[in-house]
């Protein structure tokens, strides 16, 4: 086993220091060390997106990278979405019924912020092809395409 | 319906709200000071003995606090009859040594002769899975017959007899959170069971037997539920994990990886169904016989009791299905959405496609002629009451009337049916000193029935939704619930909880009279208040009578509410009729699926958007099964072992969904509701494969109905 090291990371805008195994992952230190257990962990091989978190602008699922690569690095998690008020995209969801079991849910919502990040109007097929990379086992996907259209209108009105 | 003011409408679930903000708490996220975690061993082998197991190296890894083989442990056995069986498990200070631990532990096997196919395991040479239930064949674990009038009639009345055989192949609920549980026991010898399960009282009961404990010394505690659709409905790793947790007498976690989801959980059956349907030319239908073999792998697990619960859609005078399941050396299947209807109604409505098309008729007109209504007999015997089929291919037929043909593309139609249960239901309702009302039940909420108990609760006492608070708590703490299966939950806890109000009502009732000058029976509810049906007083508001009561000599006002049926299934029959658009690429034989319209009896939809997803989610899991997804294996091992060779839709996959809700109701149901929780996924398998058919004149017969056999253009070599 190697040594441990200190990382730093930002995670929803607050600074944290962590003494990790260079073994450990992103989504083992957020859900053990930090206790942001909103990222979920659905199959440790990259392949469901529920661990799907915003690092450096980027999405990745936090089960494939190590916690010393984010070292220096800003994380964005489902915790972080809510400020005094839910998020529009959170809002969404629970309005248009976009989760069942909602495991998958925190995934669902990085990826949907991550795409209205970068386009506000999105199509349809735009949506399908954003959110591919997040498995839902109960919904059927319609009811979230509804959530994140929706979404994305509401905070167009609010701009 | 239109007497409810909160029934029947578009509720957002309460639930909701923890689990956008990562709030919500699963059995992962629970961790304790102390917390070891396991790990199993497994064998890669499928049919062996053991012949030693080394774990000298494994002790001496540091960390590492117990280890169970089978020399110590009864949970494990030195028989294996599948890859995947569980041989050793181990608990260690933390989940990457526990990992270590197990594959530095050496087992030595003696392998054997193993058999895989069902059909080649009835054979009186195959291998001997375990003993046989049957004379005539090997390895059959059950055999059933269900038969009516004369078969040989019946086929020499027909003009026309189609015969097929259609495989359909082991696919797994895939729900997103895999398997997870803690267990730890106090100073005191009590044991608590955090699991991702669908019942809690299952596993207390289970858990108390195997101890020899008293089920109050066992307390199950179902946090949040990461889907489950079935598959967790028996305990897997529970009795490990309270094993592993007596001997270290520390907290211990198991949380299985995706790859024990594939090879070692309780995914739907495989199944085998050779049938043969006869029909005059004038489309009468005559005669059907069908031989039934599910592939029940080591143990029993295959669904073979619902034929009668699935089956039974049309008038068929003469009849005769034989339902075999058969050991191998598999996995063990178990219970998956509407269990035993998806393989069923694949065989059975290809059939009657190919019927329709083969007699030159329209697979509606062909369906209606035949279809079953009120009088006629089920498979078992029993009576239909009024039913939705006809209504459910009247609505079809307006459907696809509407859709503009084109080439490549095709339109399929098929049909279903499915009953739900009802289930031991127990609630307690208190009423709170401020007019609040709270609601303990100790059924899993998978599908939004807290919400809609919510709603039943505000309905009846008129007082808003808000008002109502409905948790599902502990076994400890909630009233015996059966487990969230069978289409139960909403239908029986909808019962419990509407006795439950209605006595709550009564008592109001009964305490108001002692404050006005009315009699019980003349009060009635309206707008959160008590008040005379004649008008002749102002009423009480429920707020204030609740605090009254309290501080009087009436005490609190809390009440309980049950139901139950001996039959565990209701008299509740619920058809389905789904129409699906296809389009097929005619050089790569890739599928896209457009649309997938379904025309689902519910009775009464008592929240229509929970409704609708629970149709949605059916309809995608069922195309998944149908065109996309199925276990693969080599000499009994699981090839695809992850989500990326083991395929389940993705957003990009999902096609256009058109949930039609029907609403007869149901004679004895609350409200008239019928189960929805399962019979979406029964028909899509079916409408799919027969939408390729109309696409490309390929009849598909095996799951997953897969595209390189669809290419139609002639190429250079032939057909390719």
């Amino acid at each position: 086993m190697d040594a441990k090291r200190w990382i730093q990371l930002t995670v929803n805008g607050e600074e944290h220091e962590v003494y990790v195994e260079p073994r450990r992952r992103l989504l083992d230190v957020l859900r053990e060390d930090l206790g942001l257990t909103g990222t979920k962990e659905g199959c440790g091989t990259g392949d469901c997106g529920a661990c799907t978190v915003i690092l450096d602008g980027r999405l990745v699922n936090a089960c494939l990278v190590f916690a010393i690569s984010a070292n220096g690095k800003s994380v964005e998690t489902v915790e972080g979405l809510a400020t005094d008020h839910l998020h529009p995209i959170q809002e969404a969801f629970i309005q248009h019924g976009g989760l069942q079991c909602g495991i998958c849910t925190p995934g669902f919502l990085m990826s949907a912020k991550h795409l209205l990040n970068s386009n506000p109007n999105p199509t349809l097929d735009e949506v399908r092809f954003g959110l591919a990379g997040n498995l839902c086992r109960c919904t059927g996907y319609t009811k979230i395409y509804e959530a994140v259209l929706a979404a994305a209108k509401n905070m167009r009105e609010e701009t | 319906m239109s007497e409810h003011w909160l029934l029947g409408k578009r509720v957002p679930r309460p639930d909701a709200i923890p689990k956008v903000t990562g709030e919500a708490v699963y059995t992962d996220d629970i961790t304790f000071p102390g917390m070891l975690y396991g790990a199993v061993v497994r064998s890669p082998y499928a049919c062996a003995s053991i012949r030693s197991v080394d774990t000298s190296r494994a002790e001496q890894l540091p960390g590492v606090r117990a280890i169970l083989t089978p020399t110590n442990s009864s949970l494990f056995s030195t028989e294996i009859l599948y890859a995947g069986q569980k041989v050793a498990a181990l608990a260690a200070t933390d989940p990457h040594t526990a990992q270590e631990a197990a594959s530095l532990i050496q087992v030595e096997y003696q392998r054997h002769r193993a058999v895989f196919d069902p059909i080649r395991a009835m054979s009186r040479d195959a291998p001997v899975v375990r003993p046989s239930r049957s004379q005539e064949f090997n390895n059959v674990c059950s055999h059933q017959r269900k038969e009516r009038g004369d078969l040989e009639t019946g086929f020499a009345q027909a003009d026309i007899i189609v015969e097929n055989t259609y495989r359909v192949g082991i696919a797994h609920q895939a729900y997103m959170e895999p398997h997870a549980c803690v267990a730890r026991f106090d100073v005191s010898g009590k044991l608590t069971v955090w699991t991702s399960i669908q019942g809690q009282f299952n596993v207390r009961a289970s858990l108390a037997s195997m101890l020899g404990m008293p089920v109050h010394d066992v307390r199950v505690i179902a946090p949040e539920i990461g889907g489950a659709f079935g598959g967790k409905t028996s305990l897997i790793m529970e009795p490990i994990a309270v094993v592993l947790a007596k001997i270290t007498g520390a907290p211990v976690k198991i949380v299985m990886s995706r790859q024990e989801e594939f090879i070692d959980a309780h995914p739907g059956p495989g199944c085998i169904i050779h049938v043969k349907t006869a029909a005059r030319q004038d489309g009468t239908l005559t005669a059907e016989w069908a031989e039934i073999i599910y592939d029940t792998g080591a143990a029993p697990g295959a669904p073979t009791g619902n034929f009668d619960r699935t089956r039974g859609l049309y008038r068929i005078p003469n009849f005769r299905y034989d339902i075999y399941s058969v050991y191998t050396h598999k996995l063990i299947p178990g219970a998956y959405r509407a269990p035993g209807a998806l393989e069923l109604t694949f065989a059975f409505e290809s059939q009657i496609d190919h019927l329709a098309g083969e007699l030159g008729q329209d697979p509606i007109e062909f369906r209606l002629k035949n279809a079953v209504d009120e009088g006629d007999l089920t498979v078992d015997g029993k009576v239909y009451p009024t039913i939705g089929l006809r209504e459910s291919l009247h609505q079809a037929r307006e459907q696809i009337k509407a859709v503009e043909h084109k080439p490549h593309r095709g339109i399929g139609v098929a049909c279903g049916k499915w009953m739900n249960a009802i289930g031991a239901s127990g609630v307690i309702l208190t009423l709170n000193e401020d007019g609040s009302v709270n609601l303990t039940s100790g059924a899993v909420d998978l599908t939004g029935v807290n919400t809609v108990l919510a709603q039943i609760v505000a309905e009846e006492l008129s007082i808003s939704l808000d008002q109502i608070h409905v948790q599902t708590r502990d076994t400890d703490v909630a009233p015996y619930a059966a487990l969230s299966g069978g289409s139960r939950t909403t239908y029986g806890m909808s019962l419990a909880t509407q006795n439950a109000v209605r006595q709550l009502k009564k008592d109001l009732f009964e305490f108001a009279s002692q404050h006005m000058p009315v009699s019980p029976e003349a009060f009635t509810v309206a707008d959160g208040k008590v008040v005379p049906r004649d008008g002749s007083h102002t009423g009480i508001p429920i707020r204030e009578l609740a605090r009254i009561a309290m501080y009087s000599a009436r005490g609190p006002l809390t009440v309980t509410g049950s139901a139950s049926d001996p039959s565990w299934l209701a008299d509740s029959y619920i058809f389905i009729t789904q129409v699906a658009e296809v389009e097929v690429d005619p050089d790569t034989g890739e599928i896209t699926v457009l649309r997938v319209s379904s025309f689902q009896d519910v009775g009464f939809a008592l929240n229509p958007m929970l409704v609708e997803g629970q149709i949605e989610g059916g309809i995608v899991q069922g195309l998944g099964w149908g065109y996309l997804e199925g276990l693969v294996f080599d000499k009994g091992v699981v090839l695809n072992e992850n989500l990326t060779e083991y395929k389940i839709p993705t957003a990009l996959d999902a096609p256009e969904l058109v949930p039609v809700l029907i609403e007869i109701p149901s004679a004895d149901g609350p409200y008239g509701i019928k189960g929805v929780g399962e019979p979406s996924m029964v028909v899509t398998p079916a409408v799919l494969a027969n939408a390729i058919h109309d696409a490309t004149g390929i009849r598909l017969t095996e799951t997953p109905l897969v595209q390189d056999d669809l290419s139609t253009r002639q190429g250079p070599l032939g057909n390719m």
